[in-house]
Order: structure tokens, then sequence, then C-alpha cells
């Protein structure tokens, strides 16, 4: 369990989320959660963390324990920028995909606790419900987030695809819509010629 | 037939006493529950509080609660007044946020309650 919270401890570090304080220990906490199952998600080897999405979710109540009684390795201090833990090299470049996708969001830095909880979120319905419709994302995470405006979440809705999109191939039916699409765009093509 | 009679009475009597524990357990422990945290909500806010050990938003609790502003601020209060909760204001996003954690008394709490619930399953074990 503690190599996983380690992991964890260099994923931060390698996204450079490194900022614990005592006052924020609560929020630095969560957004450690959503990141962790993002990663999972991923294809980061945390293989003891399972995560459940009614309770605060995507939540692990294992990760919580782990950091509540580990918290020195979580709790990065933002100086420290060694990194020695090995990922493969399938996990690094999932990691970089994650760092261009959703670190370099400008939500990211307006409001990253409620970027990462509506991302979370998305992403959680899109694995686990094989749903990629925008509107009906939007109404499940409503659903159980109504704290979460629309605006966050429609651009977490569209991260969460291009997030996804190098490890979960569009379903058919999507695939069928988008070619679909493209040959309605084909026809508007000619016509305008 | 002396013998089946002893074995039924036996069995009667270890029925009995069964129930008897389960009933007395059940009173026991119901009359050490915090009566300040018995109610339904109350219970709900509490085991929700147990599960998630890092806390919850007041917000949180309201969506999965259900319940209005005025009765969930009302059974927070009465839960923090008792010493069982703990309330907290970070911040989030640049926003103040009211984060609620269970205190150690109140992990006690959701302890005894899981007790009497465990003492009244088994006396509805033993009825039936």
């Amino acid at each position: 369990m503690l190599d996983d919270l380690k992991t964890v401890a260099a994923v931060l570090k390698f996204f450079g989320f490194t900022g614990w304080e005592p006052r924020n220990d609560y929020v630095y906490r969560f957004n450690v959660q959503k990141i962790a199952y993002l990663c999972k998600v991923m294809g980061i080897r945390l293989n003891s963390y399972d995560f459940s999405i009614y309770l605060h979710g995507p939540y692990s109540q294992a990760l919580a324990t782990d950091y509540n009684a580990c918290a020195a390795i979580v709790n990065v201090d933002p100086r420290d920028q060694s990194n020695d833990h090995a990922f493969s090299g399938g996990e690094r470049e999932a990691l970089r995909h994650m760092k261009d996708v959703v670190f370099s969001n400008p939500l990211m830095q307006a409001h990253p606790a409620e970027f990462l909880e509506a991302l979370s979120t998305v992403v959680f319905f899109i694995i686990n419900e094989d749903d990629y419709s925008h509107d009906s994302l939007v109404g499940k995470v409503k659903e159980i987030k109504p704290h979460l405006s629309a605006r966050i979440l429609s651009i977490a809705v569209n991260v969460a695809k291009e997030l996804l999109i190098s490890i979960k191939p569009p379903s058919a039916a999507l695939v069928d819509e988008l070619s679909a699409w493209e040959r309605m765009g084909d026809g508007l093509d000619k016509d305008t010629q | 037939m002396v013998i089946f009679k002893f074995v039924k009475s036996s069995i009667i009597l270890s029925m009995g006493t069964v129930l008897d524990d389960a009933i007395r357990s059940t009173i026991d422990t119901a009359r050490l529950l915090n009566k300040r945290s018995f109610t339904i909500d109350r219970c709900v806010i509490l085991v929700l509080l147990y599960c998630c050990s890092d806390g919850m938003q007041y917000r949180e609790l309201k969506s999965m609660l259900a319940i209005s502003d005025g009765k969930l601020i009302a059974d927070l209060t009465a839960l923090v007044q008792a010493g069982l909760v703990r309330k907290r204001t970070e911040l989030w996003d640049n926003k103040s946020l009211d984060v609620y954690t269970l205190d150690e008394y109140g992990i006690a709490e959701v302890e005894l309650c899981k007790k009497f619930f465990d003492a009244y399953q088994k006396t509805q074990g033993a009825c039936m």
C-alpha cells in the first residue's frame, strides 16, 4: 500500500502539484484524490486503491487511510525537486499527456479543485458507463454534484474526451455518429464548391 | 421420550438466553447512545462522515441528504455542540468553504450506534 502512496507522491512532483499547507489540508487532499484517480485511469499502477463515486467521489478510502497514516509522504514540499520514482515508458507518456491536457488548462490555475472534481467525475462516468454524450454526462454529474457550474462541467467533458482518447477508443455508436457528421460535412463542401 | 423432552427444553432455554442477551444488549446500548445524535438525519450525517475520513463539505451533505438548509444547519450545529463533529473553514478556489469532520467522540458514537444495530439484529434473529 505504501508503494502506491509513494507513486502518488511522485506523480504530484511530476505535475509540480506541491502546495500543501496546514491551512489547506482538506482541499489539498481532495485534489490528491482526484489526481490519483485520473492517474489510475490513465494506467499508472495504483492497484491497492479502488475508487467509488457516490461518497465524495471519485474517492478511495484506502488512499485516505494511507495518507492519514503517512502524511509526510504526500505533503510534498514545493522546494523538493527530486523525483527518483521509476515510471515505465508507458506511464511517463501517460503522465506527459495528462500534463498537456489537464494541467495546462487555464482552469487548473483559476479553479483547480472544482475543475479536478468535475473532470474526475466525468471520466468516471465515461469509463464505467461508456457514455460519451455531452448532455448526458453533464446531466449525470449535475445530479450528484449540483454545485458544479455548467461552464466548468462543459469544459471538463471536452477535456475528459481528449484525455481518454489515447486509452479508450470511442464506442462504435460514436464512431458511426462521427462518420455521419463527416459525410454531411463532405456534402456541404461539395454544395459550397 | 424423556430424552426428547430434555433436548426440546434445552433448545427453548438456550434460545431464550440468546434472546434475553440480545434484548438486554439492545436496551443497554440504546441507553448509552447520545440522544442528540440519535435522529435519523443526524445518524446518517455521522455515518457519512465516518465513511469519509477526510470530512465532507456542507454542500455535499446537502445534496446527499436532500434536506433543507435550515434542517441541515440545525442538525450540524447540534452535532458540533455535542462535540461529535468538528467544523472548519477552508479556502476552496479562493472561496470560503465549510468542511465537517468526525471528532474522536463522534467516531465512538458511530461505533456505539453500530453496536446497537448489531444487538437489534441479533434480537431479530433470536425471535425467528
